[in-house]
């Protein structure tokens, strides 16, 4: 290969590399129940009406119904779909499968936790928060917590998922 | 009403209360690339052929195939729950913040547990898969065990 046309080559892959083709995670729609379809197609009804803007205020709060059930409704689904495929894509067995919804269930708690003590926060207070954390460049990155678990003794140390 | 009309009523409305199951929710398939698909559909080939008759020559011939299909399925249902939940949710910058901080930990958490169960023996799983089936005694002292998944289990 000439060096221009490896030169070509690698600008190729590079684009490439830098903008991979990504399409949006759907949910089948066709794996939706009946009753579910009928609600999501009556939201999407009310939505199309007022595209493409949104519908207004008062739209949303007079089917506020539809609006929460259909979020319920998709959260649930969602969900379901997280906690059925990923550790089966790990190839758990049923033991690993349990730990796998052990562990969701308590970071599901801990979330609704530190929602709640979000939401009962003053509004300056939260707004303090949020401009530190953006300061600091924390809004964008996570990171893993240490762990303080008890220790009960030293042979017998207490861990989520026992090391034997 | 009577009470036999009201409970006939209570019946109906029980009844149409109740979560209708789907045959299990599903990824759209033309959500994935070209090439994803290519993958899935050569997975897909391969369980129709090997369907009850896995064997660990065939896992292990085919090993890239799967390993990358199952990659491909675990980041587009993270990504998935990652992008729709919090929107679902209708949650503010700083409670994405805090779902995405809670998601990490949960799932480097798991996976560290998982690298744990790896070592342990058969034996002991299947002892503490067993322990886990027993039917939870009544804790006299709190009157009740612990719960999970709204589940009463004893571990």
């Amino acid at each position: 290969m000439k060096a221009w046309q490896l030169k070509r080559r690698v600008n190729s892959l590079s684009k490439q590399l830098a903008d991979p083709i990504k399409t949006e995670t759907k949910i089948d729609f066709n794996s939706l129940s009946e009753p579910e379809k009928q609600l999501f197609d009556r939201v999407q009804e009310i939505v199309d009406k007022y595209a493409p803007a949104s519908p207004p205020q008062d739209v949303i709060d007079k089917n506020a119904d539809l609006w929460n059930k259909s979020l319920e409704i998709f959260c649930r689904r969602t969900t379901e779909l997280f906690v059925d495929v990923v550790p089966a894509s790990f190839c758990c067995d049923e033991l690993g499968k349990w730990y796998f919804k052990l562990y969701f269930y308590n970071f599901w708690l801990d979330w609704m936790e530190s929602m709640k003590e979000l939401r009962e926060m003053p509004k300056e207070k939260h707004e303090a928060l949020l401009l530190e954390r953006g300061e600091m460049g924390l809004l964008d990155v996570v990171f893993r917590v240490p762990r303080s678990l008890p220790e009960t003794s030293k042979e017998n140390k207490t861990t989520r998922c026992h090391e034997q | 009403m009577k009470p036999s009309q009201l409970t006939k009523r209570i019946e109906e409305l029980s009844e149409k209360l109740k979560p209708v199951p789907s045959e299990g929710i599903r990824i759209d398939f033309n959500s994935f690339t070209e090439p994803e698909q290519l993958v899935l559909l050569k997975n897909s080939e391969l369980n129709d052929k090997y369907r009850y008759r896995w064997t660990r020559e065939a896992v292990l011939e085919n090993k890239d195939l799967i390993l990358k299909g199952n990659h491909i399925i675990i980041s587009r249902v993270v990504e998935l729950f990652l992008f729709a939940m919090p929107r679902a949710l209708m949650l503010d910058e700083v409670e994405q913040r805090f779902f995405k901080f809670n998601f990490t930990n949960f799932l480097e958490s798991w996976i560290e547990c998982q690298k744990n169960l790896r070592k342990w023996s058969k034996k002991d799983r299947e002892d503490f898969l067993r322990a886990m089936k027993v039917k939870p005694k009544a804790d006299k002292k709190h009157k009740r065990g612990v719960e999970f998944d709204g589940e009463e289990n004893n571990n």
